[in-house]
C-alpha cells in the first residue's frame, strides 16, 4: 500500500490496450481529496476505460492507479470500498420497486438491521427519491434513474464519486437538480471525478479540469486557466459598433500590425487582437483617431470553444522541417 | 423513515444471500413461477379426481404414482432448469454485473443466488407434490421409500440441472446459452415421457430406488455425489465468467476437482469397481474441469501471484499448474491424464486379459486427446484473441461431428478403411478400435497424438508463460 494519501487518485504512466487499439496511451495525473475533477474528451477518447480502471472493474496493461493511496490492482476490494460507480449506462431490474432496489444494494453492501434502514433512508431523503419509494425501478424517467443510481453508489458513504457521463440525456431541470446535489456532495468533502460532454457545467462545478484526447492527456488546470490558454494562444475576439459609417473601422484596422478583422457587421465588426496590451492601446487609439465608436465588449470564450481549440491543435500534424530530429512531444 | 418504508425491505432475513432476496421479490411479482405451481396443482388435482372416480381398478394406485412423477418431472427437470438459461444473461445484457462487481458481492454469491431462488422454488414444489403421495397411499400398491427416494432423487437432479443452465446463461453464443438446453429439454421430454407413460420403465426405477443392495447403495451415493460435484463445478464456471478479472477462481477450482478426482480413483482401486465403470465415472469427473481449464483466459492477477510466490519455489512449481489461464492448464491436464493412467495401471487386473488393457488404454488416450485437440487448435487459430470456452467447444463439436459423419458414410458404404484417414483425431480413435482394426498401432498413434498436440499448445504458449514469468517477478519486487 502506497502512504500518499494527499491526492484521492493518482494515475502513473496508465495504458490500456485492447488488441492493437490503445485506448489510454500513457496518462499521468493526480486528484486532491475533497476536489471536483471534470473528464472531458470526445467518444472513444478513453475516458471510460480510465473510469473503469479507477473503478477497478478493469485492469491496466501498464501503469500504476492509486485511489486513496491504495493500488487498484492489488487490492481491489479495498478500493471498491472507498469509491462510488455511476456507469454512463445501466439496466435496472424488473419487477422491483426504488426501495427494493436500494435495500438489495444496501444488503449486498453488507449491512444489516436498523444500520440498513439507515442507510436507506438517508440515501433515499438525499437523492429526493422517497416519493419514488414504491415506483418500479425500470420504470422511472431518465432523472429519476439517475438519481436511483446516485443514491445506490453513495449507499456505503464513499470518499471518492467516479461517474461516467451522468447528466447524458437529462432534461434541463434533471440536469440542473443533479447539478445541485453533485454541488452538496463536492460541499461535504467528496472527491468527484466527473466525465461529460456538457462543458459549461463542469467548468462551473470543477475545480480542475482534465482533457483527454485518443487516450492522451491534453490538458489539465482550472476552467480559468483554460480559457485563458485558449485565449493567449488564439488572441482576444471584440466585438465593436459605430454610430455610422462601418466602413471608416475596417480601413483603420488594415492599418493596425496587431488586429485583424474577422466578420463585418451592419454597424461595426467582429476583430482579433493578439495581446491584452495591444488591445488596450488599440481600443485608446480608436477614439483618438475619431471612430464614433458607441459600444465595445471582449467575448467571453466558452470551454467548449475552448476544448475544439486544443484538440485541432493536438491533431493538425506539425510542419515537416528537413533534418530535424523528431523529439517526443509533452503535454 | 415512514414505518411502511422499513417494512417494505424488512422481509428477508439479514443473513439471506442479497441475490435470493432480490430474486425471490423478483419471481413474486412475476407470473412464470406463479403459473407453473397452479398449473401443475391443478392438473395433478384433476387427475386424482378422475382416478378416484374408479376406485375399484387393481392398477390406479401405479397409473397415479406415473402422473405423480410424470408431470412433476416435467416442471423440475424440464421447466425450472430452463428458467435458468436467462439469470445471467439479464445481468449482462443490463449492465448490471459491473454494479453488483462493486458490493461485496462476488461471482460466486452472485450465480449462487439465481441458482438457489429457481431451486427455492422447485423445492416449493416438491413439498406441494407430498400431499398428493399421501392421497396416492390409499389407492394401495406403494413402495413408500422407493418413490420418496425417487422424488428427492428428481430434485436432486434438478437441482444439479439448474445449475448447468445457470452456468450456460453466462456463455455469450446463444446455440450454447439457449438453443442447446431447449433442444435437451425436447429431447428431455421425450425421455421423461418414455419412462412415465408404461409400467415397464416406472417400475425399472423404482426398482433400482429400493436401493436393496449394499453395491445399489454404492452406486447410488457415488451418483449423487458426482450430480453435486457437477452442480458445484457448473457455478463455479458461471461464477468464473462473470466475475472481474482480479477475482481468480480458478486455483481453488483446480484443487477441489483434484481433490474429487483424486477421491473416486482412491475409491475405484479399492473397491471392486470395475475397468468399465471405473473410465466412465472418471470421465464424467475430468471431462468438464479440463473444458474448463483448457479454455481459460491467460491474465494472471497479482494477488493471486503474491499467494503463490510467498510460499517460494513450491508455490512457484504448485502455481505452474494451479495458476488461472489455459497455459498452465495444459499441465493441470497432464496431472490428471497421468492420475487416470495410474488408477487404470493399479485396476488392470481386473481386465479380462492384457489385450483388453490395453483397449481401456487406447479409450483413456482417446478420451484425453479429444479434449487436448480443440485447445491445441484454439491456440494456433486464435493465439491473438482473448480465449473463450465458445472457440473450444466449437473445435471440439467440429471435431466430433467429423468423426461422426464419416463413421456413417463407413457404416454406409461398408468402407472400413475409410474411418482410418482420421487416425490425427483422437475422438475418431474410439470409433476405429469398435472396428478392431490395427489394435496395437492405434495405441501408438494415440500416444503420438496426445503427444503432438500437447507439443502444439507448449509452442503456442510460450508468450503466455513468458508473461507470467514476468509477472511473478514484478511480484516479487513489490
Amino acid at each position: 500500500m502506497n502512504s500518499n494519501t494527499e491526492n484521492a487518485l493518482v494515475v502513473k504512466n496508465l495504458y490500456r490496450s485492447f488488441g492493437q487499439l490503445k485506448a489510454v496511451d500513457g496518462i499521468s495525473f493526480e486528484v486532491p481529496h475533497g476536489s471536483v475533477c471534470g473528464f472531458v474528451g470526445a467518444n472513444g477518447a478513453g475516458k471510460t476505460t480510465t473510469m473503469r480502471i479507477l473503478s477497478t472493474l478493469d485492469y491496466p496493461t501498464m501503469g500504476s492507479v492509486e485511489v486513496c493511496g491504495v493500488n487498484v490492482v492489488h487490492y481491489p476490494d479495498k478500493v471498491r470500498s472507498m469509491i462510488g460507480w455511476m456507469p454512463d449506462h445501466f439496466g435496472n431490474y424488473e419487477h422491483m420497486t426504488v426501495i427494493e432496489y436500494l435495500d438489495f444494494y444496501a444488503r449486498a453492501l453488507g449491512y444489516e438491521g436498523k444500520e440498513r434502514h439507515m442507510r436507506v433512508q438517508e440515501v433515499m431523503e438525499f437523492a429526493d427519491l422517497v416519493p419514488l419509494a414504491d415506483r418500479l425501478s425500470n420504470k422511472l424517467s431518465k432523472g429519476m434513474t439517475q438519481r436511483l443510481c446516485l443514491g445506490r453508489s453513495l449507499i456505503h458513504d464513499p470518499q471518492v464519486l467516479i461517474m461516467d457521463e451522468p447528466a447524458a440525456g437529462l432534461d434541463p431541470k434533471a440536469r440542473v437538480e443533479l447539478k445541485h446535489l453533485i454541488r452538496i456532495l463536492a460541499e461535504e468533502g467528496k472527491t468527484i471525478f466527473i466525465s461529460s460532454h456538457i462543458l459549461s457545467e463542469l467548468g462551473e462545478m470543477c475545480d480542475n479540469l482534465l482533457f483527454i484526447n485518443q487516450g492522451k492527456i491534453v490538458h489539465h488546470g482550472d476552467a480559468e486557466s483554460l480559457k485563458q490558454s485558449s485565449e493567449t494562444n488564439g488572441g482576444y475576439y471584440y466585438d465593436i459598433q459605430l454610430l455610422e459609417n462601418p466602413q471608416s473601422l475596417s480601413d483603420w484596422i488594415a492599418t493596425s500590425p496587431y488586429a485583424e478583422m474577422v466578420e463585418t457587421k451592419k454597424r461595426g465588426a467582429r476583430i482579433r487582437i493578439d495581446s491584452l496590451e495591444h488591445a488596450s492601446q488599440l481600443l485608446k487609439s480608436m477614439i483618438k483617431d475619431g471612430l464614433p465608436v458607441i459600444d465595445y465588449h471582449r467575448e467571453e470564450r466558452n470551454l467548449e470553444d475552448a476544448f475544439i481549440d486544443i484538440l485541432d491543435k493536438v491533431n493538425t500534424p506539425p510542419p515537416i522541417q528537413e533534418e530535424s530530429t523528431p523529439s517526443p512531444v509533452n503535454y | 423513515m415512514h414505518k411502511s418504508n422499513i417494512d417494505k425491505i424488512s422481509d428477508f432475513s439479514d443473513k439471506i444471500n442479497p441475490v435470493l432476496v432480490k430474486e425471490l421479490r423478483q419471481g413474486m411479482q412475476g407470473i412464470g413461477f406463479i403459473l407453473l405451481f397452479l398449473a401443475l396443482q391443478a392438473l395433478l388435482c384433476f387427475i386424482l379426481l378422475i382416478t378416484a372416480a374408479d376406485p375399484f381398478d387393481s392398477s390406479s394406485g401405479s397409473v397415479i404414482s406415473r402422473i405423480i412423477f410424470f408431470f412433476f418431472s416435467a416442471a423440475v427437470l424440464i421447466f425450472q432448469p430452463l428458467r435458468g438459461i436467462s439469470s445471467l444473461t439479464t445481468e449482462i445484457k443490463g449492465n448490471t454485473l459491473d454494479l453488483l462487481s462493486m458490493t461485496r458481492l462476488n461471482a460466486w454469491k452472485i450465480t449462487y443466488g439465481k441458482w438457489l431462488s429457481i431451486v427455492s422454488q422447485s423445492a416449493l414444489l416438491l413439498i406441494t407434490i407430498f400431499p398428493y403421495l399421501i392421497l396416492r397411499y390409499f389407492f394401495g400398491d406403494m413402495q413408500m421409500f422407493a418413490e420418496i427416494l425417487l422424488l428427492l432423487t428428481i430434485f436432486i437432479i434438478s437441482a444439479g440441472l439448474t445449475a448447468i443452465a445457470v452456468a450456460l446463461s453466462s456463455i455469450n453464443l446463444v446455440l450454447i446459452r439457449s438453443i442447446a438446453p431447449m433442444l435437451a429439454a425436447v429431447f428431455g421430454s421425450l425421455y421423461i415421457l418414455g419412462i412415465f407413460s408404461n409400467s415397464y420403465g416406472y417400475n425399472h426405477i423404482i426398482n433400482l430406488m429400493s436401493l436393496d443392495s449394499s453395491t445399489s447403495i454404492s452406486i447410488y451415493i457415488g451418483v449423487i455425489v458426482s450430480i453435486i460435484y457437477l452442480a458445484w463445478l457448473s457455478l463455479d464456471f458461471g461464477a468464473s465468467v462473470i466475475a472481474p478479472t482480479s477475482e481468480n477462481r480458478s486455483t481453488r477450482r483446480r484443487i477441489i476437482s483434484m481433490l474429487f478426482i483424486g477421491a473416486c480413483t482412491l475409491a475405484f482401486v479399492i473397491t471392486d469397481m470395475d475397468v468399465t465403470g471405473a473410465l466412465i465415472l472418471s470421465s464424467i469427473a475430468v471431462v468438464p474441469i479440463i473444458i474448463i481449464s483448457l479454455s481459460e483466459r491467460d491474465y494472471l492477477p497479482i494477488p493471486t501471484a503474491l499467494a503463490f510466490t510467498k510460499k517460494g519455489v513450491f508455490g512457484k512449481l504448485i502455481g505452474r499448474a494451479l495458476y488461472p489461464g489455459w497455459h498452465t492448464g495444459v499441465i493441470y491436464t497432464c496431472i490428471i491424464g497421468i492420475i487416470l493412467h495410474v488408477m487404470l495401471f493399479l485396476i488392470k487386473d481386473r481386465a479380462y486379459s492384457y489385450s483388453n488393457y490395453h483397449e481401456y488404454m487406447i479409450i483413456l488416450n482417446s478420451v484425453l486427446g479429444t479434449l487436448i485437440f480443440p485447445a491445441a487448435l484454439a491456440s494456433v487459430f486464435y493465439k491473438k484473441r482473448e480465449r473463450t470456452i465458445v472457440q473450444y467447444i466449437t473445435f471440439l463439436a467440429g471435431s466430433i461431428g467429423l468423426t461422426l459423419i464419416v463413421f456413417i458414410t463407413t457404416e454406409a458404404t461398408n468402407q472400413d478403411d475409410l474411418m482410418q484417414i482420421l487416425f490425427w483425431l483422437p475422438f475418431a480413435n474410439l470409433f476405429i478400435l469398435e472396428e478392431n482394426l490395427l489394435n496395437n498401432l492405434l495405441f501408438v498413434i494415440s500416444c503420438i497424438n496426445i503427444a503432438v498436440y500437447l507439443a502444439i499448445l507448449f509452442y503456442m504458449s510460450r508468450a503466455s508463460w513468458k508473461e507470467l514469468r514476468a509477472t511473478e517477478r514484478q511480484v516479487s519486487e513489490l
